[in-house]
């Protein structure tokens, strides 16, 4: 097969996963303000694309494995080709498209990762997966992640209910337009650096770029752009799963989860452990959630969210295994593998029209207003 | 293997982090709410905090500014 085929084939799935990656995560920086009603959905979608837009473009260190470590890469160990990237991104879109179509917030990258160790334990056998790494930077962080954010999460809730009388907390709305934009800015930053790393890797394992080089102008433009789109077009289900159906948000709460989860992810990627945003983000959430007096969390919904984490590398893993025997039989196999990835996108869309889940599912009282002045000018005028 | 002193700085500096800017807020949305004089100030200058914090999150977001 030429090899400029398959490049421009993992290019083009790259990308698409980058726009999965998108409106899979517009729902941790967003679940929250919109069910609070402090940004209305249109706004809040627009908002996180805009600034997923700019931190992409913010981003200057693009990832030196593909794999995160996870896949012993390089010299020594495995080289991991084109086509095994082509088949571990057709883990990644399949996982990430039926997540969603359940509504369940799980992490990109684990998906990402999983596509990747499925590919490359059928081309490479499975001891070219570092063990140690994938407990310490995938399993145990995962368990960590969410009960970090939770505690946080519980505590500032408690603090801003303590604080404030029921009449004031309106004003948590405006904090919240904050908290959300760091999320998402925070997010930009970090993944649309995976997809520019994957695709420049790529590149240059092909041949055609130089080893040691920077993402191209180009591939930071395209991985940008296919994120925001993403992001804008608002992956609906799961800011219903995240923002309505764990529990109810109210104001304070958003902002108290928010808060927790922007110091959360913030401290997390500076401080050297590493934790998913998604699960930090649904951790706050249920925190929160049990924070307040008087709600209550659904926990069925959380176990289900808790199970899909859990199924999402190996998931993904096993479709990519798939993916990979097919490619590996040659050309034929590859293309195969692009059209049946492309039939099981169809479908999951096809399937997920059947139940409809978009903007106008979130009713809000007065969309995108902080306080409501009509009420206040009606007192002043009386 | 896993970094637990790295783990247990996060959860402390998050804490901290989280907790401080929802008392700032809250504080602030109490204060600015009142008849009295001095209260709308203290709010202003606690909303200005978290303005503070809010900056320091882009600081930590935006590679550039941070030399890395």
């Amino acid at each position: 097969m030429e090899p400029w085929l398959i490049v421009a084939l993992v290019i083009a799935l790259a990308l698409f996963f980058d726009f999965t990656n998108g409106f899979h995560d517009t729902a941790n920086a967003m679940a929250t303000p919109i069910a609070t009603g402090a940004l209305s959905p249109r706004v809040a979608v627009a908002l996180a694309a805009v600034l997923n837009l700019v931190g992409a473009f913010l981003s200057t260190e693009v990832a030196k494995t593909i794999s995160g470590g996870l896949i012993r890469e390089g010299e020594g160990g495995v080289q991991i080709t084109p086509a095994l990237v082509l088949a571990g991104l057709i883990g990644a879109i399949v996982w990430n498209l039926v997540t969603w179509l359940f509504g369940l917030p799980s992490s990109s990258s684990h998906a990402l990762f999983g596509g990747l160790i499925g590919a490359t334990a059928v081309g490479a056998g499975i001891g070219a997966i570092d063990g140690d790494v994938f407990l310490a930077k995938i399993l145990i962080p995962a368990v960590l992640a969410p009960l970090t954010a939770g505690l946080i999460s519980f505590l500032a809730t408690r603090i801003a209910f303590g604080i404030t009388k029921k009449r004031q907390r309106d004003g948590f709305k405006r904090g919240q337009v904050f908290t959300s934009s760091l999320v998402s800015l925070a997010h930009g930053t970090n993944d649309a650096q995976k997809t520019m790393g994957v695709i420049t890797l790529t590149l240059i394992a092909a041949g055609f770029q130089e080893p040691g080089s920077g993402p191209e102008f180009w591939v930071i433009a395209a991985c940008a752009v296919a994120i925001a789109l993403g992001t804008y077009s608002g992956g609906w289900r799961i800011i219903k799963t995240l923002g309505r159906d764990i529990t109810d948000v109210e104001p304070a709460q958003g902002f108290a989860a928010e808060s927790a989860t922007t110091a959360t992810i913030l401290a997390s990627s500076h401080l050297g452990f590493a934790l998913s945003t998604t699960q930090v983000a649904s951790g706050s959430v249920i925190g929160t959630g049990i924070g307040r007096k008087g709600a209550s969390v659904r926990w069925r919904t959380a176990g289900r969210i808790g199970i899909g984490w859990l199924i999402t590398l190996p998931a993904s893993g096993l479709v990519a295994a798939g993916a990979a025997l097919l490619a590996a039989t040659g050309p034929v196999g590859v293309i195969a593998d692009v059209v049946l990835a492309a039939a099981a996108i169809l479908t999951i869309f096809l399937v997920s029209r059947r139940t409809r889940v978009d903007h106008r599912h979130f009713h809000q009282p007065e969309p995108g207003q902080f306080v409501a002045p009509k009420r206040r000018k009606k007192e002043r005028v009386r | 293997m896993i970094d637990w002193m790295s783990f247990v700085i996060v959860v402390v500096a998050s804490m901290i982090a989280a907790c401080g800017v929802v008392t700032l807020f809250s504080l602030g949305l109490r204060l600015a709410d009142g008849t009295e004089p001095w209260r709308r100030p203290v709010a202003v200058v606690l909303f200005g905090l978290c303005a503070v914090a809010v900056a320091a999150g882009i600081y930590l977001i935006v590679p550039a500014l941070h030399g890395g």
